[in-house]
């Protein structure tokens, strides 16, 4: 009880920390001044707001505009300092060097619904050594709070080795234009892009694929999935035999569906989908675990993106979108300033895209979710519907071809 | 079976028993064609299949890039575009882009990640980037837009080749570099915006657009598969309506130009800079379209599309003269019927049809080219409207002033409150008072006044052009955002239309049959046009939703009831016609009965035999006619004798279209008529 009191203690003092972020119309009109006040909360489109929080220190509240003006100034306070020749890597060591100790605790949280501020998800929360983008950006530097991260085991190889920017490796196209030679020794604008990409892909194909009921850590039992997805979206609680025979077309179309995503899965970029463990019970609470339940934590009955899963990209989604005002903030500091300059907005204008295209997969899951199990229905509607016309309809005709043929006049000919 | 056979034989005591006979022969047909269709079709068979996307992310990705990638360069056309119009002709393509890749970073990263993720790699040899060169290359920009600035000035050519040579800065690089930064500055706001509205529109109907291209399952397919399994004879799925983006223009002065010299694109000129689909009202008829066709075509098209009132063209032939404007989803073969009708206003010299319809009666009192001379003063030459007489012209104009002043008619009241609340509810428009209304009432007329003293034909487009008003929102302030006119403004027009009522032409019938036909159509019109139903509120749970009606309140049908003695031929010599039809008659009577010799028929009150009073039709339908040639500005084409014939040629074709649904009916009609023995 002592437990459960003083969690309640917590969870109720930080409601009203956090009530700021709830307060829409304070949003509007707030620029980025750096006040009291402990939320810099954030709004999408899709009405859920998340608030980022830090619980050592104080920070701002601004609108989704104002996340990169307000998180810049902070991450720039290091760069005030730092001179124009400072290299990549450098400049990237310092970046994942004030996760720790500018941003130690930033977290993410999101609430339920926009208008009522108590039904936040206290629970789904993470901090930056939960994010996969960061650790492919920050782990190579040998940190060892890194290696303490559990987003490591959710690599499929050792993603260290993709940011050795000292090294000559397989990436180091993508790191340097050689039309730029003069720029820096390595320019990460398309690399970071191509990492967040990824990540995202697959984070998007493993969502896909659980509306084929088909998951990344189980072995693969055609027959069970069908029984699932049938059980799971129409109730239908039949065996695959019965099910094979009544609607034969439409269970091997479902199959091949599921076997099709199957080999996706298998394919994926840098996670590793069997290193991808089912979500232990009460995984709320073990909350470090966070990447795993998101992506399993799929409902049958909403058929929609679940709010734990939003939260899971849109924190990856955070914390690229910092890192690329900081490296763009950076960029444009630099000695020759028109081509960086220009190099960074191109950076920044290609995050905006892919910013756009996360939405229009998120807005494209959503329909597909609804709509793929409403094709598999039409399509059991359809065999039956076929079936009755070759079983049933065909005894119907012959009477009217009789009938027909018994009343026709024979004074005229039939045409 | 027994209630069947009962009941052929209850009706076999009621009606001649060949009747029902074709109605079986008919159900037997329909029900073999049901069981033994194909279904080999490639929407059926690829039913069961789908593909999914093997990166859905990715692939968004990729169809964001391309969309953006056509834009990517359309910003240096838009910088040829704005040079274009200051005179620097001279400058080519290759200099301007050389200019902007030397002093727009921006531009060289663009070019560089553009090029690179199309071919691999590059060519910066196409872009001549040498200082010595770039010099030259800003002088000339430099000179060009100097010589266009002064010309306005009133200055000479020769002053100005002087002056502009004298005046030559000392480093021209700074001045290009100003000027283009700006110009890039414009361009990117522009593609931004419209890259924003075309990625607002992909995927938007990805699984239900009714094709598998896009996606690897459709449910509208599915359903489209369903519905031919279960009931024959269903059409495609009809393809969503989309949105059409609304007009980005970046200047003002440039649509000023499009509007004063009559430009030759009236459809999209992409790259993004002067997408502008609404026809223009300065833009009737003119000698362009006369000789461009199509162009007219697609003008009209437009133009009746972006008038539409929500009106459903009917073209069951019952009532012409409800058709106001053509709907927003119009498909293929409204299109085509729309083109049909123009075109028969079009064509002169075509008289292939029309003699040959008349001859069918020769009556004095209704002679057509006698009545069409009447209704049709104005319009019997092909004459140009500059060779009109002044009485001709007033003539003109009078009918031009009664027919706006009766047709156009202001938004209603509770449409603009409709209107006026929703824009409230953005707090983007302010309210429309009725005041405000009567002001642009007024505003109209006297305008209209203003374009008294014009030629007779730039007097008509005049008038036309000042139904036309816009009202703008507060918020928008065209000089800092001209681009965004078409969002904040709305543009009323008082379109001149033809009034809705019911058409009541008559009808000589000759059979109990056809006069409860003609009561199934007019009843089956307004069932399916929903206004024969009331809804009202419920208030109990099993309440229905729709209100008894009387149908008696509705409808009235008057009937007058004539006999004509067919037996006694010596009452129909006189009348070829008239001979035709009892030729007809006795073929039927054959048909019918299997007698020779109708004339022993006991009684001649069940015979059938439909005469439709062509003429007299028509003639009622002349002066919507000539309304509607008014409306659609077709003065500039000959309306004559032929073409109001080849127009009525249609009306009857259309007044016989059926439904499909009804066709299997109509083919025995025929059936029973035309069979020749």
């Amino acid at each position: 009880m002592k437990i459960c009191k003083k969690y309640v203690k917590s969870l109720f003092v930080s409601i009203i920390i956090c009530l700021p972020c709830f307060s829409f119309a304070s949003w509007k009109d707030s620029a980025c001044n750096i006040t009291n006040k402990n939320c810099l909360s954030v709004s999408d489109n899709y009405n859920q707001p998340y608030c980022i929080t830090n619980v050592n220190r104080s920070r701002t509240d601004g609108d989704v505009d104002n996340v990169n003006s307000c998180v810049r100034p902070i991450l720039t306070n290091n760069l005030s300092n730092i001179s124009s020749e400072i290299t990549t890597r450098e400049l990237v060591k310092q970046y994942c060097d004030s996760l720790f100790w500018e941003l130690s605790d930033w977290r993410v949280y999101f609430a339920k619904s926009s208008s009522n501020s108590e039904d936040f998800d206290w629970q789904q929360t993470f901090d930056s050594h939960q994010s996969l983008f960061l650790y492919a950006l920050c782990s190579s530097f040998d940190d060892e709070r890194w290696k303490k991260s559990l987003v490591k085991g959710v690599y499929k190889w050792d993603i260290t080795k993709l940011l050795n920017l000292q090294q000559k490796s397989k990436w180091k196209d993508l790191c340097s234009l050689k039309d730029y030679p003069d720029l820096d020794s390595c320019d990460l604008s398309i690399y970071v892009t191509k990492i967040f990409e990824w990540i995202m892909s697959d984070l998007f194909k493993i969502k896909y694929a659980q509306v084929l009921y088909v998951n990344a850590n189980e072995n693969f039992d055609v027959k069970k999935k069908v029984e699932e997805f049938m059980e799971g979206y129409f109730k239908i609680n039949e065996s695959y035999k019965d099910l094979k025979k009544d609607y034969s077309k439409t269970i091997s179309a479902l199959e091949s569906d599921q076997k099709y995503y199957k080999g996706v899965l298998n394919s994926l970029k840098i996670i590793d989908n069997s290193k991808l463990l089912g979500c232990p019970a009460g995984w709320k609470i073990k909350w470090m675990n966070f990447v795993s339940c998101a992506l399993h934590s799929f409902k049958w009955s909403g058929l929609s993106l679940t709010p734990s899963f939003v939260t899971l990209v849109y924190n990856e989604l955070l914390h690229y979108r910092n890192f690329v005002s900081y490296y763009s903030y950076a960029m444009q500091n630099r000695a020759n300033g028109g081509e960086s300059e220009a190099r960074a907005l191109d950076l920044l204008r290609y995050s905006n895209m892919q910013v756009e295209a996360f939405k229009l997969v998120q807005n494209n899951f959503e329909e597909f979710s609804m709509t793929y199990p409403l094709h598999i229905w039409v399509l059991l509607y359809i065999e039956k519907a076929e079936k009755f016309r070759n079983n049933s309809l065909s005894k119907v005709v012959p009477l009217f071809y009789s009938l027909s043929e018994k009343l026709q006049n024979v004074q005229e000919p039939t045409s | 079976m027994v209630v069947l056979i009962f009941g052929f034989i209850m009706f076999s005591c009621f009606s001649n028993y060949a009747l029902w006979f074709d109605l079986l022969e008919q159900i037997a047909s329909k029900v073999q064609s049901y069981y033994n269709r194909d279904f080999n079709d490639e929407k059926f068979s690829n039913v069961y299949s789908s593909k999914f996307s093997k990166d859905p992310f990715g692939d968004a990705m990729s169809n964001i890039e391309n969309k953006s990638a056509q834009l990517k360069l359309a910003w240096a056309q838009y910088v040829e575009q704005v040079l274009k119009q200051e005179w620097c002709d001279s400058l080519s393509q290759k200099k301007i882009r050389s200019i902007l890749y030397y002093f727009v970073p921006e531009f060289r990263v663009e070019l560089a990640r553009y090029l690179k993720q199309e071919n691999g790699d590059y060519d910066t040899k196409k872009y001549d980037v040498g200082t010595g060169k770039i010099e030259k290359y800003c002088e000339e920009y430099y000179q060009c837009e100097k010589l266009s600035e002064w010309y306005y000035e009133g200055l000479r050519w020769n002053e100005l080749a002087e002056m502009v040579t004298a005046s030559t800065p000392l480093d021209p690089k700074s001045y290009c570099s100003e000027k283009f930064q700006n110009y890039y500055k414009n361009g990117k706001n522009n593609r931004e915006i419209l890259q924003q509205v075309e990625v607002a529109q992909i995927w938007a109907d990805k699984y239900w657009n009714g094709t598998t291209d896009d996606s690897p399952y459709d449910i509208m397919s599915d359903l489209w598969v369903l519905a031919k399994l279960l009931y024959y004879g269903v059409e495609d799925p009809i393809t969503p309506i989309v949105y059409n983006i609304p007009m980005f223009s970046n200047s003002k002065k440039n649509l000023e130009e499009r509007k004063n010299t009559n430009s030759s694109s009236v459809g999209i000129s992409l790259h993004g800079w002067n997408i502008d689909k609404t026809p223009e009202w300065n833009l009737l008829p003119g000698d362009r379209w006369y000789q461009d066709s199509d162009d007219w075509w697609e003008w009209v098209s437009l133009l009746w599309r972006s008038t539409n009132q929500d009106q459903i063209l009917d073209m069951d032939g019952k009532s012409y003269s409800d058709i106001k404007w053509l709907p927003l989803s119009y498909d293929e073969d409204w299109y085509d019927d729309l083109v049909d009708w123009l075109n028969s206003l079009s064509l002169v010299n075509d008289d292939s049809n029309f003699y040959s319809s008349l001859c069918k009666e020769e009556n004095e009192e209704s002679d057509p080219e006698v009545l069409i001379k009447e209704n049709t003063v104005i319009f019997e030459d092909n004459r140009d409207f500059s060779e009109l007489s002044d009485q001709e012209y007033q003539e003109i104009i009078d009918y031009m002033i009664d027919a706006v002043n009766d047709y156009s008619r202001l938004p209603e009241e509770k449409e603009i409150e409709i209107e006026k609340n929703m824009w409230d509810i953005n707090n983007i428009f302010d309210a429309t008072s009725p005041t405000e209304l009567e002001d642009l009432e007024d505003q109209i007329k006297n305008c209209w006044k203003s374009c008294e003293g014009l030629r007779v034909d730039q007097k008509a487009s005049c008038m036309i052009k000042c139904a036309c008003w816009e009202i703008k929102s507060p918020i928008f302030n065209p000089e800092e955002t001209p681009w965004l006119w078409p969002i904040f403004l709305i543009r009323f027009c008082a379109v001149p239309a033809v009034s809705t009522k019911f058409s009541v032409g008559w009808k000589r019938i000759h059979s109990i049959e056809e006069w409860l036909n003609e009561i199934y159509w007019a009843v089956d019109k307004l069932s399916r046009e929903w206004k024969l139903w009331k809804w009202t509120q419920q208030y109990e749970f099993l309440d229905s939703s729709t209100k008894k009606i009387n149908i008696a309140d509705t409808l009235a049908f008057s009937i007058d009831v004539d006999f004509v003695d067919i037996t006694n031929k010596a009452a129909t010599h006189s009348n070829q016609y008239e001979d035709k039809k009892l030729e007809n008659f006795n073929e039927e009577a054959l048909l019918v009965y299997g007698v020779s010799n109708p004339l022993n028929v006991p009684s001649a009150k069940n015979v059938y035999r439909v005469v439709w009073d062509w003429w007299d039709e028509a003639v009622s339908l002349l002066q919507p006619m000539v309304d509607l040639i008014e409306d659609s500005k077709a003065y500039r084409y000959s309306v004559n004798e032929e073409s109001i014939g080849r127009w009525m040629d249609q009306q009857w074709a259309l007044r016989t279209k059926v439904s499909e649904d009804f066709s299997d009916w109509i083919k025995y009609s025929e059936k029973l008529y035309t069979k020749k023995s």
